[in-house]
């Protein structure tokens, strides 16, 4: 977004005003530098506390019970055949590296591709996978940013114009800015 | 099962839009408030957000639409807040330096040098429609059509109440600084 203050000189043609500029510059900085205190009633409506712990450690459990799956399984089928230790082993560091954080390592090439298939509970445990993703973390944003989600109506690229335009703009509902009527938007 | 996974969801969606909200413009309309001398501006800028939560899930046009629907509660309780005070008398102490609605003298604004009492002084020599339309543009960081449409008013009556208001603070500022 375009400085407020370099639209509202350049539109008057004071662009090259320093003092003007100084002023409302001066005003912008002291008039907005101060972060009110939300009431409790207020408090109670923002996201105060990170949610990325829950999940993180909602993700970390999941894992653990599927790695001590896969290891169980490896266990009992490896008397009987390695290539079904080394299949279940491929894909258990699949598994953990897909679900934890950090970027992805491909798993070692195996110079002994398996052969059998992969027993039920490592089959299982992939049906179960809690949807990863490229970014384990890309849902699980601590903090908020000055980005938030768009809404499904925004529309980026509009200009002021076009803002104006929008038959949807919060103008047509709400009638607060009626100053001869008196509404306010609690009433 | 899945309706409330939906519900729980869109609560969160709209919490997390909301805080973004609170977080960016609250300041904004702390100084949009207290420039204008609303006595307990922190208070009013809770009732504000409170406000604007209710009407949250159905605000249209995104950021720009959330910014324009806050300034527009924000500006009404201002009217709401103006025409309660000229029916009681005010109960603050008063305290000349930081009271914005003092018209100070060439000499005062001289000496000030645009301090931080100085600016909203200087803003406070205009008129009242000269007045919050700089600082809807400037405290409040709307555009023009935002401004218009807040203060229900075309894009061009505020194009011009936007260029007297910096034209007569340019005289102001050029006679201040005069006396110096």
């Amino acid at each position: 977004m375009t400085d407020p203050i370099d639209q509202l000189l350049s539109q008057t043609g004071m662009a090259d005003d320093a003092q003007l500029r100084e002023l409302l510059t001066e005003l912008q900085h002291t008039s907005t530098s101060v972060r009110p205190l939300p009431s409790a009633e207020l408090s109670a409506l923002l996201v105060t506390s990170p949610r990325r712990s829950a999940a993180h450690r909602r993700r970390l459990a999941i894992t653990t019970l599927v790695v001590a799956g896969l290891v169980g399984a490896g266990a009992t089928t490896a008397a009987a055949s390695p290539d079904v230790r080394a299949a279940t082993g491929q894909v258990a560091q699949a598994v953990v590296g897909a679900l934890l954080p950090g970027p992805a390592s491909p798993p070692p090439a195996s110079t002994a591709p398996p052969q059998a298939p992969v027993p039920g509970p490592s089959e299982e445990a992939g049906h179960n996978r809690p949807a990863p993703t490229d970014h384990p973390d890309s849902t699980n944003h601590p903090e908020p940013t000055d980005h938030p989600v768009p809404s499904t109506t925004s529309h980026p690229g509009e200009t002021e114009s076009d803002t104006h335009s929008n038959s949807e703009t919060p103008r047509h509902t709400d009638a607060p800015h009626k100053q001869s009527s008196g509404a306010s938007p609690n009433s | 099962m899945v309706g409330d996974t939906s519900d729980r969801s869109r609560d969160q969606t709209i919490a997390g839009r909301f805080t973004v909200a609170y977080n960016s413009l609250s300041p904004r309309v702390f100084g949009y408030l207290r420039s204008h001398g609303v006595d307990d501006p922190e208070a009013v800028t809770n009732e504000v957000f409170l406000a604007l939560y209710q009407k949250f899930e159905n605000i249209t046009g995104g950021d720009d639409g959330v910014r324009t629907m806050t300034f527009s509660i924000a500006h009404a309780r201002l009217v709401d807040h103006t025409r309660a005070r000229a029916t009681r008398p005010m109960s603050v102490p008063f305290e000349a330096e930081a009271d914005p609605r003092r018209s100070p003298s060439a000499e005062d604004l001289a000496a000030e040098n645009i301090g931080d009492y100085g600016a909203l002084a200087l803003l406070h020599t205009l008129g009242a429609e000269q007045r919050e339309t700089v600082i809807l543009r400037v405290i409040g960081g709307l555009s023009l059509d935002e401004t218009a449409q807040v203060m229900s008013k075309t894009v061009g009556a505020i194009k011009q109440l936007q260029r007297r208001a910096l034209e007569s603070l340019r005289q102001t500022l050029g006679e201040g600084y005069a006396h110096d």
